[in-house]
């Protein structure tokens, strides 16, 4: 490999290990020592110990150069120098000035070093040029010992600052391996598609997706694409990139569920959302990305038999009586079609490298349907957290209805609660609270996790999701209890404050229940965490009325590796722009690009910045290199809970059916070498 | 617990702009962060920030009143409030702009009319100062006055001139490096802009009652409340131009039937509470 130390922008450019006759040259040892000292806040204390740590951080630092420039002659020693000049100045206009949007950095690597390195520089805060009418300046056109002191970040990243590059490739959820982008759900069942059917005028042909017409060859009215589960309605289903886009000159497609006795449309934006493109024609009629169609399952879905099939369905029928289509849609070649059945996504240990946490910027994209209307189809918050042990059992949603938990879990309904059949609760069943026998404040529902305490070890924000029925604002309470060990009133416990229910009968409101610690008190690796349970209880109070409450599941997103939310400023009340929603994404970036926060829209096949978002907490970060990683989201919108039309009264309600797609980029941060990383 | 970012955006009570802002600690863009609560609640805020010159200017001139919310490492709210004070330092000179001498409603307490008893003048507004940062009252007093038109015109050159803060700068005081200090207040300030008078109902109530109705009538900056029950009685009746947090904090410091030491507070989304102070059974001597 050639060795490389070169200061530019992309555009200007200086060598500073010139070979040439003129050009920048280090004296020995004049591009180092670098130095690296992360500031380590200590507070003194007394006992044994003398003191702790607080924390750990990385400032700017500082490097010398010592350089020779040889010349060809006095003129052009001055311009070289103003070329590097020019560089360092532009280095800082950079950082201050809006306007000056290119960044500067060094490209480094040394003479055995497989790959190249890139450091941000914030500027110069000293140069010293020797006497320039001593020798060997004045005879020979040859600077010695030109010092200069510039400022960079205290890393050497992997690529190019304010470069996006190529998304970071993930681990599988749901879907096919190595994707580069992942769906997002917002609920957590085991169901997989169960059943998919091409209807052509009555004749059926079942298929998995893959390498599969997704369409007669010939549609005519009435044509359909069946997606059938049998435990629960789809909620978010996939198409992998189709192998061929439709070409469709005239259609017009439903998406439509069953009632009983009769198919019934769904509203787009109301009943379902789909990604990439505006609606089910132009999303068919692309193959750049996955298909995505998100359902928020109304409450008189029932089970049918289609073809001999008795499962939920829904299909994508031809509602004209005259379609016209040049070219019908095939599946990819070898993925099938799936539902995202996870509200997670999972970074592979092989994806993270460096020394320290690399620099991240995450997309996540929101699908079509939403509109000034508050609906699902409009997302307002986002909560993200990383959780990067324990990952084999452990789970951000546990269902209260009981259902689709996993086999450590045990759902017991306790005090006037029933698990009920529920097409619109997760996994298909809610926990129904009813109060007949007792409204005072009881625990209702009880998810003891076997032996799960080393798993669930850790700091976590829990939400709850409920829906009262009937009755008005504040008429019940709610509290979590969090035990290690057992249940009973003496075994160690902790409670949350009590939350009041906000909304009735708006939809799946989302109660913040604060934070959980488990266990209580900070563990250190000595300690034992095997063979302890885990138990949360749901405790509910009805204060006043008749109301009754549908419970749907206890959430816990992680928050002590990194967590953060994402707020809609809510720019317009009335009509919700600043929302996510159809051809926009949020962009959460650490320092990719720059350290923002910011709403995108797609404009012409490009990302086109909008507006800032709110950024609740610290930008992305993966503390552990080379571990995999799961971040774990929930998905927030806002409901017109006073028939006022406006956005932005509380409470926060995430229905399931919400989905984003996510991808991420990354710079890995190394402190000194990158070698072959 | 360090600082995972502080977001300051147009205050959800005026509305009278729209603006988004989040501060990174990555990006250098705040430090020298201090708080003091009180009472359990937001009390005090303060940071530096470094933002470009032409945002630093837009920033003196718009930034109080803006909403500040301050979140740790662990996306966890630690402080929320709104900006109280500015300082701009450009390097060489300071300027600095307030809300504490700000007035945007005021009235004059005297004797206009010769009867040896004090009455309140006109209530005098300045009502886009008002839907900028919200009703801040003042209340005068003139002694003696010889009719209600020179109370007025006396409260109205006053509130003239308090109804925008002013600016102030010193040249030459300047620490070399451009930034803003920012000093924030919570919510709970705001309780202190208003005076809370009521003489129509008389009698007396409970104590989070009488307080429910206070925020009720003046509590132009709290978004919702929760009072625990107190059943010790107080006066529904005041006439004495008396601030609204004075009084809540009086009723607060009451107790209840049981000894216990009450507490009235502001926490996030604009919520008061009223509740006994913890914990409950008092320390022991050791």
């Amino acid at each position: 490999m050639a060795r490389t130390y070169k200061l530019t922008n992309g555009a200007l450019s200086v060598d500073l290990i010139a070979t040439g006759s003129t050009g920048f040259i280090p004296s020995k040892g004049g591009l180092g020592p670098n130095r690296v000292a992360p500031t380590h806040n200590f507070v003194q204390g007394g006992g044994i110990s003398g003191g702790g740590l607080t924390s750990v951080h990385f400032s700017l630092i500082t490097d010398t150069w010592t350089l020779y420039i040889k010349g060809s002659s006095d003129d052009n020693v001055a311009t070289q120098l103003r070329n590097l000049i020019e560089l360092l100045v532009l280095a800082g206009r950079y950082h201050i000035e809006p306007r000056q949007n290119k960044a500067v950095y060094i490209e480094s690597q040394t003479t055995g070093e497989t790959n190249k390195r890139y450091s941000l520089v914030y500027g110069f805060p000293e140069m010293v040029m020797p006497d320039q009418f001593d020798f060997p300046f004045e005879g020979s056109d040859l600077v010695e010992h030109l010092h200069v002191q510039t400022v960079r970040e205290p890393f050497w990243r992997s690529a190019v600052p304010g470069v996006l590059g190529t998304a970071l490739t993930l681990a599988p959820t749901d879907g096919p391996s190595a994707p580069l982008r992942a769906h997002i759900a917002n609920s957590r069942e085991i169901e997989n598609i169960h059943s998919i059917k091409v209807d052509d005028g009555g004749s059926f042909t079942t298929i998995d997706g893959a390498n599969d017409p997704l369409f007669p060859a010939a549609p005519a009215l009435s044509d359909a694409l069946y997606f059938g589960n049998a435990v629960v309605p789809p909620r978010t289903i996939v198409l992998p990139k189709l192998q061929t886009a439709a070409v469709i000159t005239t259609s017009s497609l439903v998406l439509e569920y069953y009632k009983t006795g009769a198919w019934t449309a769904l509203v787009l934006g109301d009943d379902y959302t789909v990604y990439p493109g505006g609606d089910l024609e132009i999303s068919l009629q692309q193959n750049s990305e996955d298909i995505v169609i998100n359902i928020k399952p109304p409450s008189d879905w029932i089970a049918v038999a289609v073809d001999g099939v008795t499962d939920f369905w829904v299909r994508i029928r031809e509602n004209n009586a005259s379609p016209s289509w040049g070219t019908i849609p095939v599946g990819h070649a070898t993925d099938v079609i799936y539902t995202q059945q996870v509200p997670e996504i999972e970074i592979p240990a092989t994806t993270i490298k460096g020394d320290v946490s690399p620099y991240l910027m995450m997309r996540l994209m929101s699908p079509f349907g939403g509109d000034a209307d508050l609906s699902f189809a409009n997302t307002s918050r986002i909560i993200m957290g990383i959780k990067s042990r324990g990952l084999t059992k452990f789970v951000s949603h546990l269902n209260l209805g009981g259902e689709d938990n996993p086999t450590d879990w045990t759902t017991t309904q306790v005090t006037d609660a029933t698990a009920t059949s529920d097409v619109q609760a997760p996994g298909g069943k809610h926990s129904a609270v009813s109060f007949s026998g007792d409204s005072t404040m009881q625990p209702r529902v009880r998810l003891t996790g076997n032996n799960i305490l080393d798993s669930w070890m850790g700091e976590y924000r829990a939400f709850i999701r409920v829906q009262q029925i009937g009755g008005a604002s504040e008429d019940c309470v709610v509290k979590l209890r969090t035990f290690i060990g057992g249940h009973g009133d003496d075994d160690p416990h902790i409670d949350s404050a009590d939350v009041d229910v906000q909304a009735f009968d708006d939809g799946v409101e989302v109660l913040d229940m604060g934070v959980v610690r488990i266990p209580f008190a900070r563990p250190r690796s000595t300690d034992v965490l095997t063979g302890v349970d885990v138990v949360f209880e749901i405790h509910m109070e009805r204060t006043t009325g008749t109301s009754t409450m549908k419970d749907y599941d206890l959430i816990l997103i992680p928050i002590d590796e990194w967590v953060v939310g994402l707020d809609d400023p809510l720019s317009d009340i009335e009509s919700g722009s600043s929302a996510l929603r159809g051809q926009t994404a949020i962009d959460i970036d650490g320092g990719i690009i720059a350290s923002r926060t910011a709403k995108m829209q797609k404009i012409g096949g490009n990302w086109i910045l909008s507006e800032n978002w709110a950024r609740m907490g610290p930008a992305p970060k993966i503390n552990n290199m080379e571990t995999k990683a799961r971040i774990y989201f929930l998905l927030l919108h806002y409901e017109d809970v006073d028939a006022s039309g406006d956005w932005g009264q509380p409470p926060f309600f995430a229905d399931l059916g919400a989905q984003l797609s996510f991808e991420t980029y990354g710079q890995m941060n190394y402190l000194f070498l990158r070698g072959a990383d | 617990m360090p600082i995972g970012s502080i977001i300051i955006k147009n205050n959800p009570i005026t509305l009278w702009e729209q603006f988004m802002l989040t501060l990174s600690p990555e990006g250098a863009e705040f430090d020298q962060y201090a708080q003091e609560d009180r009472d359990g609640g937001y009390y005090r805020a303060s940071f530096n920030m470094y933002i470009d010159p032409i945002a630093s200017s837009e920033f003196l001139e718009n930034g109080l009143g803006r909403h500040v919310e301050i979140y740790d490492n662990q996306s966890i709210c630690v402080f929320e409030g709104f900006i109280f004070e500015i300082v701009r330092d450009v390097g060489s000179t300071i300027a600095n702009i307030s809300l504490q001498n700000m007035i945007n409603k005021a009235w004059m307490r005297s004797d206009h009319d010769g009867d040896q008893i004090v009455e309140r003048g006109t209530t005098l507004h300045v009502l886009k100062s008002q839907a900028k940062y919200g009703i801040k009252e003042g209340v005068l007093s003139g002694g003696e006055l010889e009719g209600l038109s020179v109370a007025d015109q006396s409260a109205q050159q006053y509130l003239n001139w308090r109804a925008w803060p002013n600016p102030e700068s010193e040249i030459g005081a300047g620490s070399g490096i451009p930034h803003l200090q920012i000093y924030c207040r919570g919510y709970m300030e705001t309780l202190a802009w208003r005076v809370y008078n009521q003489t129509i109902l008389t009698g007396t109530q409970g104590a989070n009652a009488q307080i429910e109705d206070i925020l009720d009538s003046v509590g132009q900056f709290v978004n919702s409340y929760s009072l625990s029950s107190n059943s010790t009685q107080v006066t529904k009746e005041y006439d004495a131009d008396r601030r609204a947090d004075d009084i809540i904090r009086g009723i607060a410091s009451l107790g209840d039937s049981n000894n216990r030491r009450w507490i009235a507070y502001m926490l996030n989304n604009l919520t008061l509470y009223y509740a006994q102070a913890k914990p409950s059974i008092p320390l022991s001597q050791v």
